[in-house]
């Protein structure tokens, strides 16, 4: 049976607990930062940041809206980190989508690949400067949830906006909580996740639009498109090979074949 | 940056590699075997430049030693993984069809340098083979630029994955950067050199073939220029407003000064203006000429890997 | 707080004023928003920035910092003007039918003031304040309230001048987010229905926090929300444990368990301090056998009647908030009639207001201990970035103090909570907890009296120390025990030496009891947690919730008594039956003759109806009403003053700032001084605020990678508008500037702030978090170099939350 997080944007507070308690839990080191000119910090997910709040400042006419969005690994059904990982270090256990430490070898295709920019495989390093490494992520806890807890995130938030459960019982909680919230002067609402990539394994519930928050409105899987590409690139080159080079050297063929049975000879 | 420098230069000499050997083996198929001297050159640069590409790919792993991992894994929906093979199943063809090439450059029974007399005729059995292993080369070589660009399509970054046009773009880039090395080689001598290698007696090119070969390249220029125009347009109008601002970091922000005058002028207009005129003259190019143009090709093809492997990332 | 975290869930509106929960009390949105989910309560957070609070909040309302008591007056003007008040409630409960001294004359009439104010002692004659009464001395009332010169009309007509466009003028609050705001919460003044108030320093820290304080008790008696599940005003406390220092008196003016602190002037013995603080009526006429038992448990066998049980041993003071509150404190020190200082975890250096000053007054010290868990600006101010090191004489000692957890305790929490918790984790090196630094130094001290003598070597010799550092006989000394054995008149043995009592109602005052805190007496005692277990009262961790209204009476031990909401007696009508069923917490039983429920009723168990004092509701007071009229020092109605430092002119009234609080004057002019800004040089209004990533005065969380990456350093927050005007951009360096000092901080430029039209002028308010200084990981200017030296006028707290700034962009 599929677990998934339930994140109640409506919510959430932006307190920030999640964050440091991720960190605390996965013995992430804190990032050197500074401020910004926002309350967000590190700026960025990272491989020593595995979840963060984003704070989004939107106005509509004189009312200001502060959407704050816990980033992280979706654990997305259809996961493009784990559909271009070359050497199958990243795979699924359930409902979690894990890399694999000791047979990740660092090429960085994922990073790459992530529609939700939440894997990364460069790393601060103490002293300045970053490293190449691992490629490194939220594991949804998958030390903790397989022995009976919660993720540490789930467990720390207190403003009731994570839960964690069964994925069917998550998306029965967040469509009441997005239904009881346009019944209540926020039309926009909608759980964010249910059929996206086949389905996150993170589920949001958004007073807004993704798009307000820095979530894609339409996440797209990385290797979708393939077959095309390939083509793209192979008929290219067979478009090429009939212009200019088949009818260049064509012509030089029969120009020469010509010079041959007419007996003329380069002399 | 997860990837930089070391990306962009394999993405460009496997490209260039991939083209060089698709451009000469159809130049000496089409001719009617005229140009057998083309492919072997194609090669016996390509493998080098193949093996360097893949030494930086694996210079820029997080974990080196762990590179073998690649080979583990054979996984069609990972251009990583496509392209890992590719590099190393074309270097493998190349190397043996070099050896094959060099053993039937010793005439049966000649007494030269023993050792390596020997081992010629241990391996020149296999020769006959060379003609099944180039096609399978030409169709690796189609593959090798391909991967250029679906490696960098085939993730979500906009200014790669927004279009399917990155591939054509690297493909087209691929030919014409390849074109133009076999082209500078042809006119520095170094082909020649390399044709005596073979067991060839180092006679020039014709003239005309080279400028068959200028004009190939000048025209598979044009057709890169209308991509990359075709390209920046389509991600900036089709794409989402995040592409619109990836094509804008390459276009006017941090990377314009390189794209306009490195990719743009450098790598395609001012190579492409020489070549047309040197055509227009109606004679032999100018060695200078070409030497200018091709060098200023190679170039480019590098700068265009570099703006749009860093571009891609900048947003 | 009246009521517990736990029972914020009953309310159908909570007002957020002055406090920002969802940053400095995050688990308290648990609760809140389990009103919302289940009762479809609305939060309402009026708060002059956009908050994380205000993220999450159904209204947000704007006001200009300093400018509360103009708000709650329109509030309560509403109230009044639609009858919307609790009329049973506000009848039986409060003194609203209460007639007061004809003379009485209130700001509508004087320009401000009250009747009796005397210019030149800046302090009110109070006698034409009093209530009215028959020759016997009972307070005479109109119970109809129509009375002119009752309480009620009283209050009508001293609010009848706050209306919705004054507030809109004062507060710079729209008129119809005014509207929403008054609206939702007035309903909760309907018999069934009840609103929680939460606030927290950003009510305090004002020359006027207690008349805003008195605001928020006003509003929730005129709506009848006091007392009762969901209702209550509740002060969100700033520290886990700030409760519990204050029972236990870490302030000048008590002593532990809200007893005055002996005055030389007025109580020359013990017999005169009895006489003196112990009211005619209420529950404080008990107050003999509470401070008898607290003079026992500090001296022991020594305290007998024969030597006023060593009452003579106490420090009297001699003045009050211009003599000890903190402000006083630091002036005395730069003085240098103060010569050493001891310090156990406050950082004045970052929290102190005009720190500057402070931190100069560190530097005139002889000798400073401060027991510190890490190193802060106080503990190493002699070495600060601006200062000589050389150039200092102040003898510094530095004790390591162990941490919360690495020492065994309890704490209580701001819904009077006490709950045990055990040691988890050693404390580093030398560190040693709070207890054992004491019993050290308490040693060393009696070594030296013995050896050296001195002044009143006595109160040191004598004092009982039987317990040492033994964690479990100090707890019993808290609790209280039995000194002796003692029988009652029929020879049974009701006491015996050495046991603790079962609670308070035991305490004696003829030397058999003693007890270190007579509201905490029971927690230590064994008692049910509600499985039949008998547990050490503060340890109990049951979690039945009888009712299902979150009392969880099993769950620690709330003071007094476990009294989980006080007042309580308010929760049922002037019938003794619950306003509605949903929210009954305890009733009267008739059949069985006494009061029952869900919670200890705050009462006297057996009063029926009928019996005299039924509707007496609040035992604590002699006359068993509670005040809305309320004799303050600046007057028994909260009037709206500016704050010290204020951008325009009262449009209230002539009367410009509270007028009996102290300006203090020292080396004004002086770059280091009492200085004070004027708006032409110094426009902007200015805050200074908590963030949830940081604690305090940074002590113990900028030193935490973790949290110095979230927050790394200082920052002000400005609306778009000031940028454009003082051309800052975002991320920008900018010098934040006052009559006191300046700092140079990080702009965050953010639609959150709005400047307000106050007085029909744009007036621009900023803020800036105060946890930083130069130590730590996460640093910056420290805001306290801006802030003003002056305080509430009752209790001296100073005005960190209303003053005036400039800002330039930095170069």
């Amino acid at each position: 049976m599929a677990r998934a997080m339930l994140i109640d944007e409506s919510r959430c507070m932006g307190c920030r607990g999640c964050q440091v308690a991720c960190k605390q839990w996965n013995d992430n080191p804190a990032e050197e930062t500074e401020n910004w000119g926002t309350y967000e910090n590190p700026p960025e997910l990272s491989g020593i940041t595995w979840t963060k709040i984003k704070f989004n400042e939107k106005v509509v006419g004189d009312q200001v809206k502060w959407l704050f969005l816990k980033q992280g690994c979706m654990h997305c059904t259809n996961a493009s980190c784990e559909s271009v990982c070359p050497t199958g270090a990243i795979r699924h256990y359930g409902e979690t989508v894990i890399v694999d430490q000791e047979w990740c070898i660092g090429c960085g295709y994922c990073v790459s690949a992530c529609p939700f920019d939440a894997v990364h495989s460069l790393h601060e390093v103490t002293g300045g400067g970053e490293e190449k490494a691992t490629a490194r992520k939220c594991t949804l806890c998958i030390d903790r949830t397989s022995n009976g807890l919660t993720p540490a995130c789930v467990k720390t938030c207190p403003a009731t906006a994570l839960d964690w459960g069964d994925r069917g019982e998550m998306l029965a909680k967040g469509n009441a909580r997005v239904a009881a919230l346009q019944a209540n002067g926020h039309p926009k609402a909608r759980l964010y996740g249910e059929r996206e990539l086949a389905g996150l394994h993170r589920l949001y519930v958004l007073v807004d639009e993704p798009s307000a928050y820095g979530l894609p409105e339409s996440p797209q899987h990385a290797t979708t498109n393939l077959l095309g590409q390939w083509l793209g690139g192979i008929i290219t080159a067979g478009v090429l090979a009939a212009v200019p080079f088949w009818l260049l050297f064509k012509r030089q063929r029969a120009a020469e074949a010509k010079e041959e049975t007419s007996g003329g000879g380069e002399q | 940056m997860t990837w930089e420098w070391p990306i962009a230069i394999d993405l460009w000499v496997a490209g260039m590699a991939g083209g060089a050997y698709f451009a000469a083996f159809l130049i000496d198929r089409i001719s009617g075997r005229k140009h057998p001297l083309l492919p072997k050159i194609a090669m016996f640069l390509g493998v080098p430049l193949v093996l360097l590409g893949s030494l930086l790919l694996v210079v820029d792993l997080g974990e080196q030693l762990r590179a073998w991992h690649l080979f583990t894994r054979f996984r069609p929906g990972s251009a990583m993984s496509m392209g890992s093979w590719i590099l190393l199943v074309y270097a493998l063809i190349g190397i043996v069809m070099i050896a094959l090439w060099w053993s039937k450059s010793f005439e049966p029974g000649e007494v030269r340098l023993t050792v390596l007399a020997g081992l010629a005729s241990v391996i020149r059995p296999a020769a006959p083979v060379i003609g099944v292993l180039s096609w399978i080369a030409l169709l690796l070589a189609v593959l090798l630029m391909s991967y250029t660009g679906v490696l960098l399509s085939a993730t979500n970054q906009p200014l790669w994955a927004s279009t399917f046009l990155l591939p054509v773009l690297f493909v087209a880039s691929a030919i014409f950067t390849g074109t133009a090395l076999l082209l500078l080689v042809l006119k520095t001598g170094l082909g020649r050199l390399l044709d005596i290698l073979f067991g060839g007696k180092g006679e020039p090119m014709p003239s005309e073939t080279m400028d068959a070969i200028g004009k190939a390249m000048a025209i598979v220029g044009v057709v890169q220029l209308v991509v990359l125009v075709a390209y920046v347009g389509g991600v900036a109008l089709l794409g989402t407003p995040t592409a619109a601002s990836a094509v804008t970091t390459m276009t006017v922000g941090p990377l314009s000064f390189l794209f306009w005058a490195g990719v743009v002028l450098m790598g395609l207009l001012i190579p492409l203006g020489l070549q047309f005129a040197s055509m227009k003259a109606k004679r032999e190019a100018i060695v200078g000429s070409v030497l200018t143009s091709t060098s200023l090709v190679l170039i480019g093809g590098f700068i265009l890997r570099l703006v749009v492997v860093l571009g891609g990332q900048m947003i | 707080m009246t009521n517990q975290w736990r029972d914020l869930k009953n309310a159908d509106a909570v007002l957020v004023c002055g406090a920002n929960p969802a940053e400095n009390h995050p688990a308290s949105m648990y609760h809140i928003n389990k009103a919302r989910d289940e009762r479809g309560a609305k939060l309402i957070v009026v708060d002059p920035r956009f908050t994380r609070t205000a993220s999450t909040a159904e209204i947000y309302a704007p006001i200009r910092s300093g400018t509360d008591i103009a708000f709650y007056g329109g509030l309560m003007n509403y109230i009044l003007e639609n009858s919307l008040y609790h009329e049973e409630y506000v009848v039986n409960y409060t003194n609203a039918s209460f007639m007061i001294n004809e003379g009485f004359q209130g700001p509508a009439e004087l320009d401000g003031y009250f009747s009796g104010f005397d210019v030149a002692a800046q302090s009110y004659d109070k006698s034409t304040w009093a209530h009215q009464t028959d020759d016997e001395g009972n307070i005479l009332r109109d119970e109809t309230l129509q009375d002119p010169n009752c309480v009620f009309q009283l209050l009508k007509k001293h609010y009848a001048r706050y209306t919705t466009d004054m507030v809109e003028q004062v507060c710079g609050m729209p008129r119809d987010k005014f509207l929403e705001v008054a609206q939702v919460f007035a309903a909760t003044g309907a018999p069934e229905k009840t609103g929680t108030i939460l606030y927290a320093m950003g009510q305090t820290q004002h020359t006027v926090g207690t008349q805003n304080v008195r605001c928020m008790a006003m509003i929730q008696l005129l709506l009848g929300n006091t007392g009762r599940p969901g209702g209550g005003v509740n002060a969100l406390r700033g520290e886990s444990n700030v409760q519990g220092s204050t029972d236990m008196a870490i302030l000048y003016h008590i002593i532990p368990a809200y007893m005055a602190t002996p005055n030389a002037a007025k109580h020359k013995d013990l017999a005169e301090y009895l006489e003196k603080e112990t009211p005619s009526g209420g529950y404080w006429v008990n107050k003999p056998k509470f401070l008898i038992s607290l003079l026992k448990a500090w001296w022991g066998e020594n305290a007998t009647s024969r030597n006023d049980f060593c009452f003579d041993y106490m420090g009297k003071i001699s003045g009050g908030i211009n003599s000890y509150a903190w402000i006083a404190l630091f002036h005395a020190i730069y003085d240098g009639t103060i010569k050493g200082l001891w310090i156990m975890g406050q950082n004045p250096a970052v929290g102190g207001p005009n720190a500057r000053f402070e931190r100069k007054a560190l530097e005139k010290l002889e000798w400073m201990v401060v027991q510190e868990i890490a190193p802060t600006a106080t503990t190493d101010f002699w070495r600060a970035p601006d200062v000589d090191p050389a150039s200092i004489q102040t003898e510094v000692f530095l004790l390591p103090a162990a941490d919360a957890m690495e020492k065994e305790g309890t704490i209580v929490t701001s819904g009077r909570l006490l709950q045990y918790r055990p040691k988890v984790a050693v404390p580093p090196g030398v560190a040693m907890g709070d207890i054992e630094m004491m019993d050290l130094i308490y040693r060393e001290l009696r070594r030296l009296y013995e050896a050296e003598g001195g002044a009143l070597p006595e109160a040191v010799l004598e004092l009982n120390w039987s317990h040492g550092a033994d964690f479990e006989k100090i707890c019993q000394e808290i609790n209280g025990y039995w000194t002796q054995d003692v029988t009652d008149d029929d020879g049974n043995v009701v006491g015996k030496a050495g046991e603790m009592v079962v609670n308070f109602t035991k305490l004696r005052d003829d030397g058999s009891t003693a007890c270190g805190n007579w509201l905490y007496s029971g927690y230590w005692y064994p008692a049910d947690d509600g499985d039949g277990n008998m547990v050490t009262a503060s340890k109990r961790r049951g979690q039945k919730d009888p009712g299902d209204l979150g009392m969880y009476p099993y769950w620690g031990f709330s003071w007094p008594v476990n009294r989980r909401i006080i007042y309580n007696r308010c929760s049922a009508d002037s019938n003794g039956n619950p306003w509605s069923e949903d929210k009954a917490l305890i009733w009267w039983d008739a059949a069985e003759g006494k009061w029952t429920g869900y919670d200890v009723p705050d009462f006297s168990k057996t009063k029926g109806p009928g019996d005299a004092g039924f509707t007496d509701a609040f035992i604590m007071l002699p006359e068993g009403k509670s005040r809305i009229f309320a004799v303050r020092n600046e007057g028994p109605f909260p009037e709206h003053y500016e704050p010290l430092e204020s951008p325009t002119t009262n449009p209230l009234s002539s009367v410009q700032f509270n007028p009996v609080v102290k300006k203090w004057d020292v080396d004004s002019g002086q770059d280091v001084g009492d200085n004070v800004g004027t708006a032409d040089e110094f426009p902007i209004v200015c805050s200074t605020y908590r963030l949830v990533e940081h604690w305090q005065a940074g002590g113990m969380s900028v030193w935490l990678p973790w949290l110095a990456e979230a927050q790394p350093e200082t920052f002000v927050e400005m609306s778009p508008e000031l940028a454009e005007e003082k051309r800052i951009s975002n991320g920008d360096r900018v010098i934040v500037s006052s009559a006191r000092g300046e700092i140079e901080v990080v702009a965050v430029v953010t639609p959150r702030f709005k400047p307000f039209t106050v007085n029909g002028k744009t007036v621009h308010q900023v803020g800036i978090p105060w946890h930083f200084s130069w130590q730590g990981l996460a640093k910056g200017g420290t805001a306290n170099f801006l802030t003003p030296h002056v305080g509430d006028g009752n209790t001296g707290i100073p005005e960190y939350k209303a003053f005036l700034v400039d800002i330039r962009k930095a170069v």
